[in-house]
This record gives C-alpha cells, structure tokens and sequence, in this order.
C-alpha cells in the first residue's frame, strides 16, 4: 500500500469518527432534553455517559487532546450523576448542556483542522465545581452500590482515583469480522494494546477453521482466548476494542477472585451489564436501521424517475397503436403504474431525515441566543419525527436558525418586561412540525410581545419600501418584514439584525419551494409558519400546450382551470388585458407572450387561475390541456444555468423535455407590465 | 511523440478538434426542446438518458460558419460538472496529435476564433482547427 492511499484510508476512518461525533452529539442533545423532563430517568444518564465516552474513545486513537482532555473531565463529572453521588438537578442539565456545545466546538474545530479550540474557563471551573462536591459527598452506603456502580467510578481513571488499584483478571475473548480487517484493523494492534495494561495470555482458537478446500480466503475464522490480569479497569479494557466498533466483537468477563462482595462460589461474574453497553449501541442501530451512502438513494430515485418517464412512453406508444385502457396489456400497463408509483414513494422517503436534525441544532442556537440577550427561554420542541426530504432539509437549517434567533432576539421580551405585563418572566419559543395535505409546516412560535403592525408600516415608510398613506391589510404589513433592506431594531445587534433579514429567509426558502406565513397578536406573541413540499424531486402538475410546445405547470398553484372566451378579454393598456373571474377580474398574461412567438392568440382555449403564496391571481391563458400527472423534475443548473421564467424541467413520455413553469415568474411579468404602464405615465 | 487523441469534425467545410478526453458521447442530431430568451447559438435542451443538456449549435457560438449547413451530429463534452451538446456538421475522424503537427493561429484570426481556438493541427494535408474545451464551456454558459 502506497503513502498516499494509507492517508486517504486515515482520512476516510478520520471522517467516520467525525460522522459518529456528530450523530453521538444528536444523541447527547435528545437525550439532555429528555433528561430535562424526567431527571430522574437514570437510563437517560446511562445514555449520555456513553455518548461522551465513545467521542472520547475515538478521539484518543487520533490524538486529539483538547478532545479528550474535556470529553475525560466531562465524563467524570457524569459519572458521579450516574452513579447517584450528585443528583440532577435543572443547573446541572444547563451545565451539561453547556459541556455538550463545547464538545461540538471541539469536534468542530478538529474537522475543520482549525486553531484549537478553548473551552469557556467558567465551563470547566463548573465542571470541577461538581467533580469537588461530588468527591466531598459522603460514600453512599456499601450494600446500595450495583455493581455497575463500582465499575462506573473505575470508568473515569485518572480524576477519581480508585483507591488502591487491585490486580484484577479478565477473561476476553476476541472475534473479528471480515471488515475489521478491510478497515486495515490488525488483532495484533489489539493484543499489543492489552499487553501494555498488564500482563496477557494468549490463545488461538482454530476449532472452526475449515478443511483447506473449504477455506474462503477472505473470512476470518480465527477466536482469541485472552487472560489479562491487569490493575486497570473495565473501561480501560473496553476502550481498546471500543475504537473498532461492530467490527471485533469482544467479550469481556471479570474474574471475581479479588472482589470481596461476590460469593466465591462465583469464580466468574456472569453479570454482563458492561458488556452489553459495548454491543448495544451498534445492536439498536442493526435493527432498525441500515446505514446506506445517500449517494445510492439518490442513484435510486434517478432510476426510478427513468422508470416513470419509460412508463409514460410505453403509455403513449399504446396511445398511438390504439390499445385498449382497458385490454389485458393495458390492465398490465396500470398495474405496473402503481407499483411503480409506490416504489417511487418509498424511495423517496428513504431519503426523509426526521426534523430533530435541524431541531437539535436549534437547541443550541436558543441557548446562546438567550444568554447574548440576558434573556429566559424555554424551548419546546414538537413533532420532531416528522420527516422531510435530505435536500430540503439541508436548506432548512440556515433560515430556522435565523427566525429562532429572530424570534428571541425580537420577540421574547427581557424577563422584566415579561413579570410587568404579568407574563412568566421565561419565554416560550416553540417548534412545531407536521404533516398537512401532503406538505410539510414548521412553524416558529413565541409567546413575546408580538408584531405591532403601526412600528413596521412606519419603518417600511422610512425605508422607503412603501409610500405613505399606502393602504395595506395587517398581513401586507406583517410581509414587509420580509422585504429587503428591512430592520425594525434600530441598532445592529450581535445576535440578529444584520441588514440581511428576513428577506434572505424568505428566498433560502422559495428555492426549496416553500411558502411562509405569519400569525401575530400584538403582545400575545408570533407564529411563523413555513410551509415545504414533501420533495423536490416528484411535483404533481398539469401538462399543456402552447405555441405548439408541451409545458408543465406545478397544479398547487392552479386554482382553477376554466374555458377561456376571448370575447370577454378586455383591453386595459398596450398589450394588456383583463378577464373577469367570479366577482372580480384578473390581469391576464399570454403564454405566447412568454414563449415568444405569437401566433396572435388564436388558439388560446384554457385559462389557468393561478394563484401565489400572496394569495395574488392571474390569469394564463393557453393552448390546450394535455393531462394531469406527477412529473420528475430535472434541475436546469446541472448541466446549464438558470433560465428565467422554467426553473427546472422533466422529460415526458416520449424522451422529449418539457419545461416546468415558474409561477413566481408570472407574477414577474404581471409587476413589469404594471411598472411599464407607470413609466408611461410619467 | 504522440501527446494524445483528439475526435475531429466538421462545421460547414472546416474542419475543427477537441480532446478525447473531453468527448463523453457522440449522437444523431435531433431537435431540441427551445426555451424563450435563450441566446440565439442555444438550440434548446435534450434529453440524454434522463439528463437535461443544453445543444449548442456550435458553428453559430463561434461565429465561423455563416452558412447554415445541415448538422448531422451532437458532440457532448464533459467539463468538471457539466455536460453540454455541440450541435456540428459531420464527425470525421479519430487522429493521434504529434507535437509537431500543433502550430499557433495567424495573428490575422478573428477575436472569436482566438478565443475558442487554441492553435492549428496540420494532419497531412487537412487543416484542423484545435478547439479549446473550457472555452467552450465559458462560451456555452454565458
């Protein structure tokens, strides 16, 4: 193996610890919530210590020692949680939490190979604090101690010495899987690492190595018998095999003969609860899930939009030979449409993440939030397991990230404010998700003072976003937030408000096709809510012709499709025109208009309603209605740029593209005719 | 010493060159999908086993050819991330360059054919124009 291809393997094994970090880090995060709610929960404790151990594990074996410098101090502390020496109380949450964001820091900065990273000091005098108070307690009765107690002190060596370290003897014994060995693993590291903890026996176990001819040269059928009689603890022990993960199954038993409590009847402690630990979080993680590179799901769901696009022409071929809906082969033909629609779905949602993702990460955000601005908030997360698109949800993030803060920074009042309008002084920001008519909504609520129409009407005024005396209804204003270059906090503060706003918000989230609303009472509090498809790869649309050419149109925008009378178009400027719609009239844009060659209108039939997230109508005028169907929808910007007015296209049946509209678009077209007329004017 | 292959082709009577290795694939020509407000040297998009990727009529982008001749083929060419269709004449051939046989443009060419081209194949007695990929690119995407 050459230099470089060992780096690369060191790289790939350096980005699996980070990717375990992280996901232990979620773990810690969720189970510090739970904590939070039920503290007396001492499995959840239990959970949270092993978490801070695996990231110490895996941080040792690559060197970095501010890592395991803090995540050792930190588990130390845990341990006397868990051990039932210090009880858990809300300060000692709020530490934990603190000690988690700095383990992310820590993580953060090893993977961006930055500077080190310093740990707050008042974090680490904290932890100290307890570790003190902890050791000053008196020694829980003996006869109270489990004993997964006496091993969980001996969890964290070097702070809390044992006292007088006793030679103990483990019985080990080591399998290993095929792709230990891939990894570049070698039991001989293993077996060097135990040696160095004190003296070790080892023995082969050749009982299952097949006849030769039998042999597959790749598998290992080897077991190792191991006698290691050393002064270290469980942990120690455990943490060499912990670092190779599912891949080397150990297993490891105490000899009892130097602990006095257990009956000498016993030579050997069958109480596995360690061992277990070791197996469980892999096991937990076996059973319900497979960990598969999301470039193969999204390899999938390409296929199977193929899949759809060859089903659409098998459909038109059928069309043109004149074969019956309703003959045996177009029974077939159904049939397999369904199956193939279901399968699409279920890939699809194989790529949906649970919002927790996002969520958790919100957690930390309101956290420092509150503590820049001095003030109280209490986060309450819900429906956190819904699921949504990996894509939408990796553009999700930054604009959640930026309305929570928003909504402390600008909503939450200060705690004094909050007792004088007779409101508890802690505030409350919650995060909702869930599932409505096939879309996703999050909203962001808080119980703060609240959007005061006056102020922004005001603002907007000064900013020159609007005119003064323009008439607007209440949710018009409450949209000017979203408008660029708006602020309603005069000074800039570190926390939000830095020009970029709301405005940025709103775009991040019109690319992933989302919508935002906003709910307010002045003084009750906010609620946003955001409104996502499920997916963006699939949209359900309705294809037309116009100027000869198929296009299709996203049928959530459409509102109504009505027969178009060209007699009752009326003309209200040059080249524009109205159309009367139920007690109103709409501005009407030609699809030729946009296509660009005009053919005059002639066969302009359809009159697609349509309508935006504004809730602002137009009416489209086109050819023909082809059909209604779901379309895959192929993004322009991968092999080209953005083309105004189609933002993405998909390919129909017979291999040809179609290109799907962009209503926003539309709209576009609507505000540049009204501009037009303006300049007209003056 | 042979540097490397380059896939020769037409636009109108000149004969034109790329890389091979740029070369993904080579089709029958067939209409595009038009889009409005493209530049006038776009042809649209197509459909390449479930890809869409825009046809440049190349002749036409490189103001080279006036004439507009039959276009029998669609070169795609594959940068870093992009593939694009060059919509072209005819495909020649397959030739094996020589560093000798790479000679620059007269200082009399056109600004455009100084952009996209990058020097002169002699190979016997055709001339061949060696055309410089990410040129192409750069010009396709403006």
């Amino acid at each position: 193996m050459s230099k470089a291809e060992f780096t690369d393997d060191m790289d790939a094994i350096r980005q699996i610890f980070f990717d375990e970090c992280d996901e232990q880090l979620a773990l810690l995060e969720e189970e510090l919530t739970i904590l939070g709610e039920e503290p007396e929960d001492g499995e959840k404790i239990n959970t949270i210590f092993r978490c801070v151990h695996s990231i110490k594990g895996g941080a040792a074996a690559f060197g970095m020692e501010e890592l395991v410098k803090f995540s050792h101090l930190f588990e130390s502390v845990l341990d006397l949680f868990r051990s039932g020496a210090l009880p858990v109380s809300t300060e000692s949450i709020a530490t934990f939490l603190k000690c988690k964001d700095a383990l992310f820091d820590i993580v953060a900065a090893f993977k961006n190979e930055g500077a080190a990273c310093e740990v707050a000091p008042e974090t680490v005098v904290e932890l100290e604090r307890y570790l003190h108070s902890g050791k000053g307690e008196p020694e829980p009765p003996i006869e109270n101690i489990e004993m997964d107690d006496i091993f969980g002190m001996a969890f964290a060596p070097v702070k809390i010495e044992i006292e007088a370290p006793i030679d103990q003897q483990f019985l080990i014994s080591l399998r290993v899987t095929t792709e230990f060995y891939e990894c570049g693993d070698d039991v001989r590291n293993i077996l060097l690492a135990l040696r160095e903890l004190g003296t070790l026996q080892v023995e082969v176990d050749t009982d299952v190595v097949p006849l030769i001819g039998d042999i597959s040269p790749e598998r290992s059928y080897l077991t190792w018998k191991l006698v290691l009689e050393t002064q270290k603890s469980r942990g120690d022990v455990e943490e060499i095999f912990e670092w190779s993960g599912e891949d080397l199954q150990a297993t490891v038993t105490l000899v009892a003969e130097n602990i006095e409590d257990v009956p000498a009847s016993l030579p050997v402690v069958v109480e596995e609860k360690r061992d277990i630990q070791i197996k469980k979080s892999p096991e937990r993680k076996d059973s319900a899930t497979v960990r598969v590179d999301i470039q193969r799901i999204d390899k999938l769901v390409d296929l199977i939009g193929e899949l759809v696009i060859n089903q659409g022409a098998i459909q038109s071929q059928m069309r043109r030979n004149k074969v019956h809906g309703d003959s045996v082969l177009g029974n077939v033909v159904t049939a397999q449409e369904q199956l193939i629609h279901e399968l699409q779905e279920n890939v699809i949602t194989m790529r949906a993440y649970p919002i927790k993702t996002v969520f958790q990460k919100l957690g930390r955000v309101v956290r420092e939030t509150a503590r820049l601005t001095g003030k109280q908030v209490r986060l309450v997360l819900e429906g956190e397991d819904t699921e949504v698109d990996r894509s939408i949800l990796e553009k999700l993030s930054d604009p959640l990230t930026h309305m929570v803060r928003n909504a402390i920074d600008h909503g939450i009042e200060s705690p004094q404010i909050r007792s004088h309008a007779g409101k508890e002084p802690e505030g409350l920001l919650r995060l909702r998700a869930f599932q409505r008519s096939g879309r996703i909504i999050v909203e962001i609520q808080d119980d703060g003072a609240g959007l005061d129409p006056d102020r922004i009407y005001e603002k907007a005024v000064e900013k020159k976003i609007i005119e003064r005396g323009q008439k607007l209804d209440r949710e018009e204003i409450y949209s000017l937030i979203f408008e660029p270059g708006f602020s309603t906090v005069a000074e800039v503060t570190d926390v939000s408000g830095r020009g970029v706003g709301m405005d940025v918000v709103k775009q991040s989230l019109q690319q992933i096709n989302g919508r935002i609303f906003i709910n307010s009472a002045k003084g009750k509090g906010t609620t946003f809510s955001i409104s996502l498809p499920f997916t963006l790869s699939v949209i359900e649309g309705i294809i037309f012709k116009a100027e000869g050419q198929d296009f299709v149109i996203p049928v959530n925008n459409v509102l109504e499709t009505i027969i178009f009378d060209a007699k009752k178009a009326f003309h209200v400027g040059e080249g524009k025109y109205g159309y009367p719609y139920r007690d109103g009239y709409l501005s009407v844009i030609y699809a030729s208009d946009i296509i660009g060659t005009s053919s005059g209108g002639i066969n302009q039939k359809i009159c697609f309603v349509i309508e935006n997230e504004n809730e602002e109508k137009l009416a489209f005028i086109v050819d023909k209605i082809i059909d209604h169907s779901r379309f895959v929808v192929k993004n322009l910007e991968d092999n080209y740029r953005k083309i105004a007015c189609f933002s993405t296209a998909t390919i129909l049946g017979d291999g040809n593209v179609a290109f799907i509209l962009d209503v926003e678009f539309l709209f576009g077209e609507v505000l540049k005719k009204r501009e037009g007329s303006l300049e007209e004017r003056v | 010493m042979i540097m490397e292959k380059a896939l020769v082709f037409s636009l109108g009577n000149q004969e034109f060159s790329v890389q091979i290795s740029a070369v993904k694939e080579i089709k029958e020509w067939a209409k595009a999908t038009p889009f409005p407000a493209a530049p006038a040297f776009v042809e649209g998009v197509v459909n390449v086993r479930g890809s869409v990727i825009p046809l440049v009529n190349m002749a036409q982008m490189m103001g080279v050819s006036d004439d507009n001749d039959e276009k029998k083929a669609i070169i795609f060419l594959k940068n870093e991330k992009k593939i694009i269709g060059f919509s072209v004449s005819n495909v020649t051939d397959i030739s094996d360059i020589d560093e000798d046989d790479f000679k620059p443009l007269p200082e009399l060419s056109s600004d455009n054919l100084k952009y996209y081209s990058n020097g002169i194949l002699s190979l016997g007695r055709r001339l061949v124009f060696s055309v410089n990929v990410s040129s192409l690119f750069d010009g396709s995407l403006q």
